[in-house]
């Protein structure tokens, strides 16, 4: 899998938040984006997660254009770890969090309600080991710095790791 | 079936009744005459309201054509919506999705009850369609406000929630799934509250509007627990329908959620 960044141009507000931004990012490696705050590295993790459009310069995942109805199934391919302040559904809506890479909360089939459960003991691959069958891109905005080598260690695993932080 | 009693009320008589509110006026003339005008403003809005409403109901009484009593249902409806909107400050843009989503909801319910459980002679005519929506649709919008207050907010509040959910893969429903849960919690509270004293500590309105009709208390309990059922199912039912209408119109097609919330700091922003 490859990600790939296209001369990206995004505006905000009348602010120009990152102008022909251009970057590969492979599997096997941690890819370190840098922009210029910390609310710039959220629009650009939003940018790659396909909430955010770009004003001008595009988004490839395998060479296929991210857009609104390709991000759908691009997301089930990603494991969107969002910025630490941010506001997080409960546990057993499983959301990857670095801190809880130990834990191991995986997809497992949703109730009838939508909740997620956490995988029984039977079907635990080992930590993130679902993660690793599944999602081949992780995302993670702002993540903090003692946590980069946890997802270095994702990348070494054969993932595409686009990290996204301000300068 | 339902009886029906007459009123030998003339308007004299009705003016003798009203006359009564000269000892709260008297009283609040006396201790707190800031209120005395707020509820003067109110028992005249009250009156004329209750003017018109006589006259319509005469009208579609009268008339008691099923098309005439469908009308009767979706300006109800509309207006409902339209208290929705205002009480919940949510954006106009919803109205249309709320009045339709209520209209479609307690048609679904009334047809249902009226015809396969209660089972009238005239199941269709206005005397059981106009007070029968009546219940359901003050029920709903009740909750409504309530639900769709907490929906959108919680939703706008907690944008970063829903987005991380979609982020790692769950579609739009399931993303949204925590953000219902908390409407139909916010939804339950009141008529849990409601039901734990209804009949030990309180008569439902309904129940004594049943007995003052005409109908013997068995039939007056049963049809008071059919109705508050009904407006249970409505309730969540409604709502269902609302936030699928409404979708489109809520979110943007990447999935970001659009400004429906009609806060002071938005309008200011607008």
């Amino acid at each position: 899998m490859v990600l790939e960044v296209k001369d990206a141009t995004l505006s905000m507000d009348g602010r120009t938040v990152f102008t022909g931004l251009s970057f590969v990012a492979c599997e096997g490696q941690l890819t370190r984006v840098t922009v210029g705050s910390h609310a710039d590295a959220t629009l650009l993790a939003r940018v790659l997660t396909g909430f955010v459009a770009l004003d001008s310069g595009f988004v490839t995942i395998d060479g296929e254009l991210l857009t609104p109805y390709s991000a759908r199934a691009f997301r089930r391919l990603m494991t969107y770890l969002p910025d630490e302040n941010a506001s997080r559904p409960p546990a057993e809506d499983f959301v990857p969090s670095l801190e809880g890479l130990d834990q191991v909360w995986a997809i497992s089939p949703i109730s009838p309600m939508g909740r997620m459960s956490p995988m029984s003991s039977m079907s635990r691959i080992g930590p993130m080991g679902r993660m690793s069958l599944a999602n081949k891109l992780v995302i993670a905005a702002n993540p903090p710095s003692e946590r980069l080598e946890d997802l270095k260690k994702l990348a070494e695993e054969g993932r595409v790791v686009v990290v996204v932080m301000e300068n | 079936m339902l009886g029906t009693i007459e009123i030998p009320l003339s308007f004299l008589r009705l003016l003798l009744g009203v006359a009564l509110l000269a000892i709260p006026a008297y009283v609040y003339y006396l201790y707190d005459r800031q209120s005395l005008r707020g509820l003067a403003v109110s028992v005249g809005r009250m009156l004329v309201q209750m003017a018109v409403l006589g006259a319509c109901l005469w009208a579609v009484w009268t008339v008691d054509s099923f098309w005439l009593t469908q009308l009767w249902l979706a300006i109800m409806s509309l207006v409902s919506a339209v208290v929705v909107c205002r009480r919940a400050r949510l954006s106009q843009r919803l109205l249309p999705w709320i009045a339709i989503g209520t209209f479609v909801g307690v048609l679904i319910l009334l047809l249902y009850l009226l015809w396969v459980v209660v089972r009238p002679a005239e199941p269709l005519s206005a005397r059981w369609v106009v007070p029968v929506a009546g219940v359901l649709i003050g029920h709903v919008m009740t909750t409504n406000i309530y639900a769709l207050s907490v929906f959108y907010r919680r939703l706008q509040t907690n944008r970063d929630e829903y987005e991380t959910l979609m982020g790692n893969g769950r579609s739009h429903l399931r993303a949204l799934a925590p953000f219902f849960g908390c409407a139909l919690q916010a939804m339950a509270r009141p008529a849990v509250a409601y039901l734990s004293v209804t009949g030990l500590l309180a008569m439902p309105l309904l129940l004594s509007g049943e007995l003052l009709a005409g109908l013997e208390p068995v039939g007056a309990v049963m049809l008071t627990v059919l109705l508050i059922v009904a407006s249970l199912t409505a309730s969540v039912l409604v709502l269902l329908f609302v936030l699928f209408l409404a979708d489109r119109y809520t979110f943007d097609r990447r999935g970001n959620l659009l400004n429906v919330i009609q806060d002071k700091e938005n309008q200011a922003a607008d």
